[in-house]
């Protein structure tokens, strides 16, 4: 909840993309502060003028104290010149020079040349631009990455302007920090001023704000949703959108009790009137979410018997509350009026039309009984050849690499046919079976077993990276700082753990630590539950916190892994009582 | 019985180890626990292992727009913020999150896809399966539903260059919408999905009413179910479907999609889950806000794989959805011993992921109770306009159809338990008594007698030819008598047809 309440009053807005125009609006709306390039020609044109002069410097051709700077000129075919500023920008759009590689034709056809220079321009641009393309992402020490940096030119020109700086050997030199100051400001106040505009009552100004947000798009759908509540329902007392929440987990928990409730207080009808507009921002956006509340309400209660006696069973008690639910929000949503249990059970087609009600929405939504439409046309339907009857010889090279059977050991595995499919034995002369050391040493056994079977498949399959056995290659250390992690950035305080994992483990990629985490610690976590709390399982629930991560499933056990100390210790304790 | 099956098996080790963020369900470690597990029950020693190879991009682009693969190919996570405008295009972030491997992730099990269908195509092996595969929603411009590429597409396209009809049966708790858009307009794929349709479940496509167009026309069936079906209902509806459209469309090959998600007590079916606090991570992932209680148990779902396979056509079996993790295991296990004629004990053997499989560390799990809201009428409601769409193909079979008679039989749903003697009979009765009908096709009635009679494979191909050239002729070609003796050296038939050709067999 703590991300949602931050999120009523932070800055996170935004909501739906906008096309730069609307950014424009913004920029203007906060020229106050900052002057940014108020003409998108003039942006050009500087960063135009930085890059010549950082391609200059970059080539230690005759700088003059930026007296004058000669723009390298590279001529195709004696004629064509190649705009080389212009493909640096496509390039380092479409994420620099490896990631665009094979793929020139898309190049080319930004830049609006003919796709047989392809391989030139390749040339030309690994010549003079793909040695200060990787030394501008090396030297480029700006921080503000991440959500704000969408803004293409400004961060190239951010990236210009310090790698200039830096040759000067100027420190901090005044435009390099003016620029990410600049960001910085225009940011922050696009976000007070879209805060701002929440009391306003100017709709015209509303779809040109939500542009900054660079949280996912829950937060953004849900702010513009909470906007919209807060516009709706702002002669009342306000809401908190974590207020909110709770009352719906509420109403979820216990329907009847919240709604059939007689002393409807106002605090009541403003959570409710809020809730529905937040859901109805949301199934606008995206066609199904309404079904939290059909479908929640549905499994809270029993249905009525009767409800599979017939084809009307959409039209069934229970359901017909929830249509009433949404039928009331869509009443709500054009009137603005309060929302009391408005249609009536026999009114089974909703008439509102979510599409009009919002202008910035993207998706028409499927309302129950209005089906979606298949799309047709080129840019949906695959290109089917005719059947010829005659026959196209496939490319027969692709057809996968063999990994078993192994050729030579086809006799053996004939021997053992009659071992397959069969189940686990009944009983084991461990100690203690079922035990989380009986399970283990059964499964280091079995693994044995596939191992020697499969030989060299083994490991094409990819079986040594499976299993508890990867934690082998993490240190005991490493293993409790995971557990740590895990701990110290439970769901319940929105927090995911991770966002933080490169923190804890610089050294490891994201692969290791998902393997890790699917291989042995859920693993391990689950062997313990499955002893302690066997009721109250689910393994889908990952960040759920069960209990304590007690050491006794720890590192230590790991240890009889593939060893026979395991055989030996039973023996031994056989003969130790007899 | 035709001799045993070879069967193709597609895992790639790699594909297992990728995340598609915390909170989405979507968790292709799935992949692996059904992997060790299929390894656990020693199944491996039935089937041929293969590591697919990772489809190029010009592959992918047989289907999808070549700028959204390439947009695919670079995005990556870290540099995602800086092409909004495009990921709100190909419909990436939410639903489809941007995450590290992702395009390797989709070149692993579309090539899996893929090389099983060329497998299927040089007749290495007679049914070819990839869990990894299945990602039905995909769409030609963007992603949608967990799914970025469409390898079922792109396997139906590499079956077609060698089969003249394909037919796709899906049977994910969803819509399969982006093979029916994918092949909307033609009658070289029909597509028949049984999935959830209404109360806004995703993705919303799916109506009966949806038959496909132009020449596309009756080529795309939907079997729109509602919450709470049994497996008796399902597979009861499955067979008799499933039967009617082979028998009509006579496809040389099947592609099945066994989308693990309509499985009871799926976690996307289990809206329990909201009230403490997973509100929020529901609203994340909108596919996620839907209840499926589509009630198949595993017996229900095998069964229905069990009955594809008995068709004795070139099968291509995918995975698709599923998102309780051991469930999925579960099920893919059994369905691949189903294709592999084996039956499996109950109790797992010890595997590395034998945790997860508790408390009862067995395949099979108890069907909750839950109540079933396709009322007797509602099915036979959607079943007879099924079988009314249907009857537009009947009657008026296109060209196409006679031009290659498939190798095929109609199976008997429970032929195991009669002497192979009775058997012969009673489909040789059935099969004269249809060939009574006007409308069967001549070289199907030829195709079919020749499964029967396994020792006339030489006849039959030239028989073929010649029944085929009377078609091309533009002759007649109902058969009109259809007899047979029993002699001690075989069986002779007669076939009497219109034109007053008569075919003689041995």
């Amino acid at each position: 909840m703590a991300g949602w309440s931050m999120l009523a009053n932070g800055p996170c807005l935004g909501g739906v993309d906008v096309n730069h125009k609307q950014k424009m609006v913004v920029k203007h709306a906060v020229n106050d502060i900052v002057v940014v390039g108020n003409n998108p020609n003039d942006d050009d044109v500087k960063l135009r003028k930085l890059f010549d002069e950082a391609l200059s410097v970059f080539h230690d051709l005759g700088y003059n104290n930026g007296k004058c700077i000669k723009p390298i000129q590279v001529l195709l075919d004696d004629v064509q010149s190649v705009d080389l500023f212009k493909l640096f920008c496509v390039v380092g759009k479409r994420g620099g020079f490896d990631l665009v590689n094979g793929w020139w034709h898309f190049v080319m056809g930004e830049l609006r040349m003919d796709p047989k220079y392809s391989g030139c321009i390749k040339l030309v641009y690994y010549k003079y631009l793909y040695n200060l393309e990787r030394r501008l992402t090396k030297s480029y020490s700006y921080c503000e990455q991440g959500s704000d940096s969408d803004d293409f030119s400004l961060v190239l020109e951010a990236k210009f302007r310090s790698f200039l700086s830096y040759q000067n050997g100027k420190k901090g030199k005044k435009d390099g920090r003016v620029v990410s100051l600049e960001h910085k400001k225009s940011g922050k106040s696009i976000s007070k001023d879209g805060y701002q505009s929440r009391c306003n009552d100017d709709d015209e100004n509303v779809s040109g704000k939500y542009n900054v947000g660079g949280d996912d798009s829950l937060d953004r759908g849900t702010s513009h949703a909470y906007y919209l509540a807060q516009k709706e329902s702002r002669k009342r007392k306000r809401v908190s959108v974590s207020e909110m929440l709770s009352w719906m987990v509420r109403v979820a928990a216990c329907p009847e009790a919240v709604i059939s409730k007689s002393n409807h207080t106002m605090k009541d009808n403003d959570l409710k009137a809020m809730a529905i507009s937040v859901r109805d921002f949301l199934l606008k956006r995206r066609p199904l979410d309404s079904n939290d509340f059909q479908s929640c309400s549905k499994n809270q209660q029993n249905l009525h018997p009767s409800m599979y006696d017939d084809m009307k069973v959409d039209q069934a008690v229970e359901n017909s509350r929830c249509r009433e639910r949404q039928m009331a929000s869509g009443k709500c949503h054009s009137s603005c009026s309060c929302c009391i249990h408005g249609g009536s059970a026999d009114d089974d087609k909703p008439k509102t039309n979510y599409a009009d009600s919002l202008p910035i929405t993207k998706v028409t939504v499927p309302l129950k009984d209005k089906h979606v439409p298949v799309r047709v046309g080129s840019r949906f339907q695959a290109k089917v050849p005719k059947w010829t009857g005659e026959v196209y010889e496939s490319d027969s090279k692709w057809l996968g690499t063999k990994l078993w059977p192994l050729e030579e050991v086809d006799s053996i595995s004939k021997v053992q046919m009659n071992t397959v499919g069969k189940g686990r034995p009944d009983s084991c002369s461990c100690l203690v079976p079922g035990s989380v050391v009986c399970v283990r040493f059964h499964t280091a056994e079995r693994r044995m077993k596939l191992k020697r079977e499969l030989g060299p498949a083994f490991f094409h399959s990819g079986f040594h990276h499976m299993g508890e056995e990867v934690s082998l290659s993490w240190t005991a250390e490493e293993e409790k700082r995971f557990k740590d992690m895990v701990r110290h950035n439970p769901p319940s305080q929105e927090r995911c753990f991770w966002d933080y994992a490169h923190r804890y483990f610089p050294g490891k990629t994201k692969r290791e630590l998902v393997s890790y985490y699917f291989n042995v610690f859920q693993l391990q976590r689950r062997s313990y539950q499955n002893r302690v709390i066997p009721k109250e399982i689910d393994s889908d629930d990952d960040e759920k916190q069960f209990g304590s991560f007690t050491d006794g499933f720890g590192y230590h056990a790991i240890k009889v892994h593939g060893t026979d100390t395991e055989i030996c210790s039973v023996n031994h304790q056989c003969n130790e009582y007899p | 019985m035709r001799s045993k099956d070879k069967i193709a098996y597609f895992y790639d080790g790699d594909v297992g180890s990728v995340y598609f963020g915390p909170n989405h369900p979507m968790k292709p470690h799935r992949l692996c626990m059904t992997h060790h597990l299929v390894l656990s029950y020693d199944l491996h020693k039935k089937m041929e292992i293969y590591r697919p190879h990772k489809a190029y991009p010009s592959e992918l682009a047989q289907f999808h727009s070549e700028d959204y693969v390439e947009f695919l190919h670079r995005i990556r996570p870290d540099t995602q913020n800086s092409f909004r405008t495009e990921l709100a295009r190909f419909n990436l972030g939410e639903d489809c999150p941007v995450f590290e491997n992702l395009f390797e992730f989709c070149q692993i099990y579309a090539g899996g896809t893929i090389d099983a269908a060329r497998r299927l195509n040089n007749q290495l092996c007679d049914v070819a399966i990839n869990w990894a595969g299945g990602l039905h929603h995909a769409k030609k411009c963007e992603a949608s539903g967990f799914c970025y590429i469409n390898d079922l597409v792109l396997g139906i396209l590499e079956l077609l260059k060698h089969h003249a009809r394909v037919l796709y049966i899906d049977i994910d708790v969803h819509h399969g919408d982006g093979v029916e858009e994918a092949f909307y307009f033609t009658d070289r794929v029909m597509t028949v999905s049984f999935h959830k349709f209404g109360d806004l479940f995703f993705p919303g496509t799916g109506d009966v009413k949806e038959i496909g167009e132009k020449e596309g026309k009756f080529y795309a069936i939907n079997v729109p179910l509602k919450d709470g079906i049994d497996d008796t209902s399902f597979t009861r509806l499955f067979k008799t479907i499933i039967s009617k459209v082979i028998e009509i469309y006579q496809p040389s090959s099947i592609v099945l999609q066994c989308g693990a998600d309509s499985l009871a007590g799926d976690r996307l079916g289990c809206f329990n889950l909201s009230i403490d606090g997973k509100f929020l991570s529901l609203w994340i992932y909108p596919s996620l806000c839907i209840i499926a209680n589509i009630m198949i148990c595993i017996a229900g779902h095998a069964e229905c794989v069990k009955f594809v396979k008995k068709f004795n056509l070139p099968l291509l079996v995918t995975g698709g959805g599923g998102y309780t993790k051991e469930n999925v295991a579960r099920c893919w296990t059994v369905e691949t011993g189903v294709l592999l004629d084996t039956e499996l004990p109950n109790k797992i053997p010890e595997n590395e992921y034998l945790e997860y499989f508790a408390p009862d560390y067995s395949l099979k799990i108890p069907s909750r109770l839950i109540e079933n809201f396709n009322s007797k009428s509602y099915l036979s409601t959607i079943k007879v306009q099924v079988m009314e769409n249907l009857r537009h193909i009947q009657h008026a079979p296109s060209v196409q159809m006679q031009e290659v008679p498939p190798d095929f039989y109609i199976p008997d749903f429970d032929e195991d338990e009669q002497n192979p003697d009775e058997r012969m009979d009673r489909k040789l009765n059935s099969l004269i008594e249809r060939s009574s009908h006007p409308a069967s096709a001549f070289p199907s009635v030829f195709s079919q007698l020749v499964s029967i009679f396994p020792p006339f494979q030489s006849i039959h191909k030239t028989s073929k030819s010649r029944g085929m050239m009377s078609t091309t002729m533009g002759t007649m070609t109902t058969i009109t008598r259809l007899d047979h003796e029993v002699h001690s050296d075989g069986i002779q038939l007669t076939v009497a047809v219109s034109s007053e050709d008569y075919y003689s067999l041995p």
